[in-house]
């Protein structure tokens, strides 16, 4: 089982990509597919395992996964480059505008110094790089412990100008 | 101004700590130096011609005492005793070594500065108007607002990896002196009808290879609502802003693409579908911000008359180098990195020390930094005046060119930067050289001369009356000029008026220009005036005949 770093730690993956099964008919808990193969018949897709998720490209649009986010119970999100941005914004409206709470992966050229923009725009697991060490990648989700933009999780989401005020609650 | 408390101290110094770590795993052969690129720029470290070049952030370009003290010490004991202030009111030290950076930032965290985000594709520095807080035409100060969007945009994690850079700039004056119309973002804070305050939005202006002048998106926005609507501006340009080419990555590209009315209706549906109560300013927040930024200490004094014609040098400077102050019998003292033989916006560790100094006894201990690339001592006793003006005198910052030809926006250039085609500081020095004589400079006027040594425009040279653009020719140094442009609240671009023209012949060809402008020009008509009424015809004319002539000559 491939090592996945979440933001609780490192821990076994459960999930398998549908590229990964033995063969197309293999028994299987947790499946991931392709966003474009999801498409083509969601609800069959959703027959073929217990736990189904998609998997989809950083430029994806928001509005096109909404209809789908109840019947979703993992979204993973790739990201091909380290210089790729526009994951963290669909993590965002998915959480904030779809209030989707199923698990948000992160997949690709994922390195240590993402992983705490990542968790605080909405996602719990990653799929680190191959040349990223998963213990260092968790480790750094605590390279910072201040941080000035209000998050979804965070039992008081308000901005931090305004925790100065109402002294750090 | 504003002091860092427990957790923005906290934070700066967990900042420098990870990228101490980022650079042991470069130096290691941990990371690459592609993946270190990325990295190292988001802290202000770029590889240059010579060696690193680290761009240091002053936040709306204000400064203490002690940290000018401090960047001076820096520049010393690390770089070679001097260092560039920037059109982003930021400090570049052209030649730190690689393995120094983690020491110079924590030097840094310790007086409340750091390097965050000068670089990289991510929120840039806040700009904002110079003569915040004491301008006489100002509705507020805007510094509190650029304070809490200096905060929002640290570290933001939504925007870490943009398309492209972001640049920001806010205002609170009729008169714009923090060139926001070409900026990706401009923030006029503005009254409405009813009296409430609130925002003017501008979105897509910008330099570069493509310049364009920004548009309102909003013409008014509810103070509140600051916050949770640059984050709607943003979220739009990061998802689909052009990732594909670097050249047409800026925001600018893609409103223009989509036009502003479609834009607009992007970050309009946005704005209203996001949770905007977590970003919501209340008052009791603007407040606490507004508490950093409160009048200072001033005396009850009498308006001190002007200088006496006596002294025609100190008479000079006050005129060109002082403007008014809100409070009476307090001036706004400019201290200008122009002088004859200098880099345009160059100091020496020694200068920035005793404009230090000087700031403690004559204004405050607070310094400002001007886009136009001199520095401010904003809050001088008029009575004051005379000895600031020997002390400035003694060390090279007393220059009375402030507003005139000489005043000229520079980028660092050939000399330093990997980007440049062409030199920009050895211009300045043929201009000033053949225009030394101040009387000259004065008979001319308000003249903005802002020079680039490549397209990517680092010296506006796009929003100057005169622009003049270095490009390469075969190897060979070419000048292009523009005339025409503005970076005011009348912002407008150049206009191109022909073929570059070789190194050597770039003051003779300004001298032309001018020379129009002193025929034509009516009474008190302001040179940008003189080219807005007459268009660049008559200008065009007189460089490319002189060229002709001179080919003809030679043939």
């Amino acid at each position: 089982m491939r090592q996945l770093v979440s933001i609780a730690g490192v821990v076994p993956d459960r999930w398998v990509h549908l590229s990964e099964l033995a063969g197309r008919a293999a028994p299987v808990t947790h499946l991931i597919v392709p966003w474009a193969e999801f498409q083509t018949s969601p609800a069959d897709w959703c027959q073929r395992a217990p736990n189904v998720g998609v998997s989809v490209a950083a430029d994806t649009a928001f509005t096109a996964l909404l209809p789908q986010l109840d019947r979703l119970t993992l979204i993973a999100i790739g990201f091909p480059s380290i210089s790729e941005g526009r994951g963290y914004s669909l993590a965002r409206q998915l959480r904030e505008r779809g209030h989707y709470t199923g698990e948000l992966r992160a997949s690709g050229e994922i390195f240590r110094d993402h992983m705490l923009f990542l968790a605080r725009c909405g996602f719990d697991t990653f799929e680190v790089s191959q040349r990223e060490t998963p213990q260092e990648a968790f480790a750094a989700l605590k390279s910072f412990t201040v941080a000035y933009q209000p998050v979804r999780t965070e039992p008081a989401a308000i901005a931090l100008v305004r925790r100065r005020i109402q002294p750090f609650n | 101004m504003y002091r860092y408390d427990v957790i923005d101290q906290t934070l700066v110094r967990q900042r420098v700590a990870q990228f101490r770590d980022q650079t042991a795993r470069v130096l290691a052969g941990q990371l690459t130096e592609d993946e270190f690129k990325s990295l190292r720029l988001r802290n202000g470290l770029y590889i240059q011609r010579h060696a690193p070049m680290l761009r240091i952030s002053i936040p709306y370009g204000l400064l203490s005492s002690l940290q000018l003290r401090t960047l001076a010490g820096i520049a010393r004991r690390y770089d070679r005793g001097f260092g560039h202030f920037t059109t982003r009111q930021n400090l570049q030290l052209n030649w730190p070594k690689l393995e120094d950076v983690p020491d110079i930032l924590a030097e840094l965290a310790e007086v409340e500065m750091h390097a965050m985000q000068t670089s990289g594709n991510c929120i840039r520095n806040i700009t904002s108007d110079h003569l915040a807080g004491i301008a006489p035409d100002e509705i507020v100060d805007p510094r509190p607002y650029c304070e809490i969007i200096r905060q929002w945009s640290t570290l933001h994690p939504e925007f870490t990896y943009l398309p492209r850079k972001f640049k920001i700039a806010v205002t609170a004056s009729p008169q714009d002196r923090a060139a926001s119309q070409v900026h990706d973002v401009g923030v006029h804070i503005v009254r409405n009808a009813a009296g409430q305050l609130g925002y003017e939005v501008l979105v897509g202006g910008g330099l570069g290879r493509t310049p364009i002048l920004g548009q309102v998106i909003r013409s008014f926005l509810p103070e509140e609502d600051l916050l949770s609507y640059l984050e709607a501006i943003l979220r739009i340009y990061n998802l689909l802003g052009r990732r594909d080419n670097i050249h047409k990555a800026r925001i600018k590209i893609l409103v223009k693409a989509v036009g502003i009315e479609r834009f607009r209706a992007m970050v309009e549906e946005e704005w209203l579908a996001m949770d905007r109560s977590a970003l919501r300013l209340v008052p009791a927040q603007i407040a606490y911000m507004q508490s950093f930024f409160k009048p200072l200490p001033y005396e009850s004094l009498p308006a001190a008359e002007p200088p006496s014609a006596a002294d025609a040098a100190y008479q000079a400077w006050y005129r060109y180098n002082t403007r008014a102050h809100k409070v009476p019998g307090y001036r706004v003292v400019f201290v200008s990195l122009k002088a004859q033989g200098q880099a345009p916006g160059d100091a020496t560790s020694g200068q920035m020390e005793h404009i230090a100094d000087l700031a403690e006894r004559y204004s405050f201990g607070q310094i400002r930094v001007t886009y136009t690339q001199n520095l401010v001592l904003g809050e001088v006793r008029e009575r004051d005046l005379p000895a600031l003006w020997q002390w400035l005198k003694a060390s090279n910052l007393a220059t009375p060119n402030i507003g005139t030809l000489t005043d000229m926006i520079c980028c660092p250039g050939l000399e330093y930067c990997s980007l440049a085609n062409a030199s920009s500081i050895p211009i300045a020095h043929q201009i000033w050289d053949r225009f030394a004589d101040l009387d000259y400079q004065y008979d001319l006027g308000d003249i903005e001369i802002k020079m680039s040594g490549c397209m990517n425009a680092c010296g506006h040279h796009h929003v100057g009356h005169i622009g003049i653009l270095g490009v390469d020719k075969s190897g060979e140094e070419w000048y292009q000029i523009t005339l025409g442009g503005s970076a005011s609240e009348k912002a407008a671009l150049g206009d191109v008026i022909g073929p570059s023209v070789p190194k050597a012949e770039v003051a003779a060809t300004i001298e032309r220009i001018l020379n129009v402008y002193l025929e034509q020009r009516t009474e008190d008509e302001r040179f940008i005036d003189t080219v807005g009424r007459l268009g660049i015809e008559p200008f065009k004319e007189r460089v490319y005949a002189a060229a002709g002539e001179h080919r003809r000559r030679r043939a």
